[in-house]
């Protein structure tokens, strides 16, 4: 820790850095929120909680460390404590099961080979963005975290509270499943495979 | 890379038949694509999908599918809800002064 949070924020540092380091990222973290609730209402609370807790807890940020990277925690942590209790989400995926599909020899045969570059290419937005809705929400995460946000896979395990294999394991089979749907899609819209 | 040395890679490769692939090249493959590869296994790899058709297919999609997401999964805030939110942290910390 350095000796600047040891000492603690003036209320004018609080707010440069709420302003300059914690608001430009609200587009993404919007997203996000949108991405786990399915609810505009909803991502507007979650939002806005995690703000208001970031700037409370704000003595806990190390200025010059990522902020994207905290924001996105304290709003995953509020999505797990406050919203997903009430919301109609599936239970969450065993993650036993996953880590023992990922060990076992089924990885080599899960990749679809009927889907193509050019098939993925001519897909409109909604096709891909339906796909990746259509995932379980810890796999739907990883590749929003990975993919859209891009962040490395020790920043997402730092997030997600999980270690780095299993950040891995996680994001391959979900790009799986992901393709699996897209494949889906594209047979039933008539795109060549 | 965990406990699976990508050494293997040369002996092994990826199978011939197009629907299956090793556990070392998928691994490297989404290091690739992740950009988490050291700058050897990059090499090594890109060496490799010279000559292995399947690989080389595979990344290409895998990469279609991330610039996809990249350009088409984003979602912009709603108007006026940063201004909220600012406004309500701002009058939250006035509180705890």
């Amino acid at each position: 820790m350095s000796d600047k949070s040891r000492k603690g924020y003036t209320k004018k540092e609080k707010d440069t850095i709420f302003e300059s380091e914690f608001l430009p990222h609200i587009d993404s973290m919007y997203n996000f929120a949108y991405r786990l609730t399915f609810d505009e209402d909803d991502s507007k609370d979650l939002v806005q909680d995690t703000y208001l807790k970031a700037y409370r807890f704000i003595e806990s940020f190390e200025q010059g460390t990522n902020a994207k990277a905290w924001l996105f925690r304290i709003l995953k942590n509020s999505f797990i404590n406050d919203f997903r209790k009430k919301s109609k989400e599936p239970s969450k995926v065993d993650y036993q099961e996953v880590e023992t599909f990922y060990n076992s020899d089924e990885i080599d045969k899960t990749i679809t080979t009927d889907l193509r570059v050019e098939t993925v290419q001519e897909m409109i937005g909604d096709e891909i963005s339906n796909a990746l809705n259509s995932l379980d929400v810890d796999f739907r995460t990883v590749i929003i975290l990975c993919d859209l946000e891009g962040f490395k896979y020790d920043e997402m395990a730092k997030i997600l509270d999980i270690p780095i294999g299993t950040v891995r394991s996680r994001l391959h089979r979900a790009r799986n499943l992901l393709k699996e749907r897209l494949s889906s899609y594209a047979k039933k819209m008539g795109y060549k495979n | 890379m965990g406990s699976t040395s990508t050494s293997t890679f040369d002996d092994q490769g990826p199978s011939k038949d197009n629907s299956s692939f090793s556990a070392d090249c998928l691994e490297l493959l989404n290091l690739v694509l992740d950009e988490e590869a050291s700058e050897g296994q990059r090499k090594f790899f890109f060496e490799h999908l010279k000559g292995c058709m399947p690989c080389h297919e595979q990344f290409n999609i895998d990469m279609a599918i991330k610039k996809m997401i990249k350009e088409r999964c984003g979602k912009n805030v709603p108007e006026g809800l940063m201004e909220t939110i600012r406004a309500k942290v701002l009058q939250s910390a006035d509180q705890h002064e």
